[in-house]
């Protein structure tokens, strides 16, 4: 998931790297103030991540300030820019920084157990035309873009532009990918609010399910009876009643939900313990055609009780979807 | 990479915990020989008859070790990999989600280096069905066959073994490589030795479509046995899927859409 524009701004400028004035902007009059207090042109950049807009002046700004709001900032030039990426490259283990000029590319990996340095990042920017640049100031804010990359453990990291305006360098908008579980461990990123996919769904079923693997299946598995979901709700692979009862009612109070399927594998605890919850759901919502799929320890056990309660528990996402099906004809 | 079998020795870390105790239980239950269980500040426990030690070294002193299971909390997993890869241990599994992308990245640098398997972070574990469950992969959804499963997902993996399971097609092997962005062990590590597994007859690999496949395809052009790879997230495909799918059935796999798909393609193979 990207951490938010506004934090990733204030991140950077706690690591006195220079970044275009501007901020983040929830209302146009808000924004109108930030780009005159900038000065014009400046780039809206939607928080929801569209394409970034030139304004050159408030009546455009105005006229394209987008209704999720935006990053404002003053438009600095781009000449002999570089673009720089930094990202965990899986297959080696290792970090992998590239950096791009007109033309060039170069790439650097960095182990993990040895880190990075002042050279390497020198021999960087050299790689690429930076020759008559302020190749110390660039290599320090690498190093600092490093060293954000490194202690919000991100996965990835992006910058549009080193540019120089005037013999500074300034980072022009930066992205970070952090994984779903760094906000836990950085006390840094704990407040910080994220751009998470949330997916909603044309169709009419809402689906719970345990791990982006089983909602991508169930999605499939739909979609080859020519359904569609309403709302995906994943509980992540630590299935607890807690989670699969909130999950139920969410995806039941979608408005587009006519039909709900359930698949859920069970590896941290016992399926059986999600079966309660189920079956008080179940009471609450008779008329609610249900598919279930619910696989892993302690399967037998909940087969049984979600039968005293007349719901069947099936062993295939197929045979759920085909309950479904059958349960929507009745 | 060692395979374990009906023989092999589990010591595991973090056993005094809930879910430790809760699964070295579940883990004797499925034939697993766990013959020691580590805790600092426990020594002189016992869980479901397993004696608990303070540290790693001192279960070696008294036990025969081949591999290590991990169920301490994320924060923990770090220093309980440093330890185990100290003491020599061959095979490691770690289940906790969540461990801090560099710390893994480091522990994995450095167990490569003194020739430690890691299986994991986010990992199900590894099974062999009717002999031991190495991790919290549930017994119930697995039988005794020829069909390796192999995938980086937690929860499909296991969907996906009670879906052949209950379509009669049964497993040799199950493994979970683990689901973080840095795992310790990748398809090119597995395939050569499930290669050399002699109950294995067939591969079926369950492909998170969002991962990096290119390690994958390197390792199945050596493979000598049949592979079927399910890629789910055909709805709404990307051009990434799209060339996924390309380089698989390049590399000589079966690309198949759905487990139904799976089960018929894997059907000669799963009798035992």
């Amino acid at each position: 998931m990207f951490l938010r524009e506004d934090v990733v701004r204030e991140l950077l400028e706690s690591r006195l790297v220079r970044i275009p004035p501007g901020g983040v902007a929830h209302s146009v009059d808000e924004a109108l103030d930030m780009a005159e207090s900038a000065g014009y042109p400046i780039v809206l950049r939607p928080l929801d991540r569209g394409s970034k807009i030139v304004c050159e002046n408030a009546k455009t700004l105005e006229s394209s300030f987008p209704s999720t709001g935006g990053v404002i900032e003053k438009k600095v030039p781009l000449n002999n820019g570089v673009r720089l990426t930094m990202r965990v490259c899986e297959e080696r283990c290792q970090a992998l920084i590239t950096i791009q000029g007109e033309g060039d590319e170069h790439i650097e990996y960095v182990d993990p157990l040895l880190g990075f340095d002042a050279f390497r990042a020198l021999r960087l920017l050299r790689t690429v035309d930076w020759k008559d640049q302020p190749l110390l100031r660039g290599s320090a804010i690498i190093i600092a873009l490093y060293e954000l990359f490194e202690t919000t453990d991100a996965e990835r990291l992006e910058v549009d532009c080193l540019a120089v305006v005037e013999g500074d360098v300034f980072v022009v908008h930066t992205s970070l990918y952090v994984d779903d579980e760094a906000r836990a461990r950085h006390p840094e990123l704990k407040d910080a609010e994220t751009v998470a996919p949330i997916i909603h769904g044309p169709g009419s079923v809402g689906c719970v399910v345990s791990g982006k693997g089983m909602a991508l299946a169930a999605i499939d598995a739909l979609a080859a009876h020519d359904l569609a979901p309403s709302r995906v709700i994943d509980i992540g692979p630590a299935v607890t009643k807690e989670r699969i009862a909130i999950a139920l009612h969410e995806v039941a109070d979608e408005k587009a939900t006519e039909l709900v399927l359930i698949s859920v594998a069970c590896c941290m605890y016992p399926c059986s313990d999600l079966t309660n919850e189920i079956v008080l759901w179940r009471k609450e919502h008779e008329g609610v055609p249900i598919g279930v799929h619910i696989t892993g320890g302690g399967q037998d056990e909940a087969s049984a009780s979600l039968k005293e309660a007349d719901i069947e528990m099936v062993a295939s996402l197929g045979k759920a979807v085909d309950a479904l099906v059958g349960g929507e004809g009745e | 990479m060692m395979l374990p079998g009906a023989g092999t020795r589990v010591i595991i870390q973090g056993i005094t915990g809930e879910r430790g105790a809760y699964h070295t239980g579940r883990m004797i239950e499925a034939g697993t020989k766990v013959v020691a269980g580590v805790s600092p500040g426990s020594g002189g426990l016992a869980i479901h008859g397993v004696p608990v030690y303070e540290t790693v070294s001192d279960a070696l002193d008294e036990h025969e070790v081949d591999a290590s299971v991990l169920f301490t909390p994320p924060s923990e997993v770090p220093p309980s990999v440093y330890e185990a890869i100290e003491d020599e241990l061959k095979l490691v599994v770690v289940s906790a989600k969540g461990v801090p992308l560099r710390d893994t990245m480091r522990f994995v640098r450095m167990a490569r280096e003194k020739g430690t398997s890691v299986i994991g972070p986010a990992s199900a574990g590894i099974a062999r069905p009717g002999a031991s469950v190495l991790g919290s992969w549930p017994y119930e959804v697995l039988s005794k066959g020829n069909i390796a499963i192999v995938t980086r997902f937690c929860t499909l993996g296991v969907a996906a073994t009670a879906a052949l399971t209950s379509a009669g097609l049964g497993q040799s092997l199950c493994i979970g490589l683990g689901g973080e962005h840095v795992v310790g062990t990748d398809e090119r590590d597995v395939l050569p030795v499930l290669s050399e597994d002699k109950r294995t007859k067939a591969v079926f690999f369950v492909i998170d479509p969002m991962r990096s496949v290119v390690p994958m395809c390197e390792a199945l052009a050596e493979l000598d046995l049949p592979a079927v790879a399910y890629v789910p997230g055909a709805v709404g495909a990307t051009v990434k899927r799209l060339e996924m799918v390309k380089g698989l059935e390049s590399a000589g796999a079966l690309v198949v859409e759905s487990l139904e798909g799976a089960i018929d393609a894997l059907g000669e193979f799963g009798g035992q």
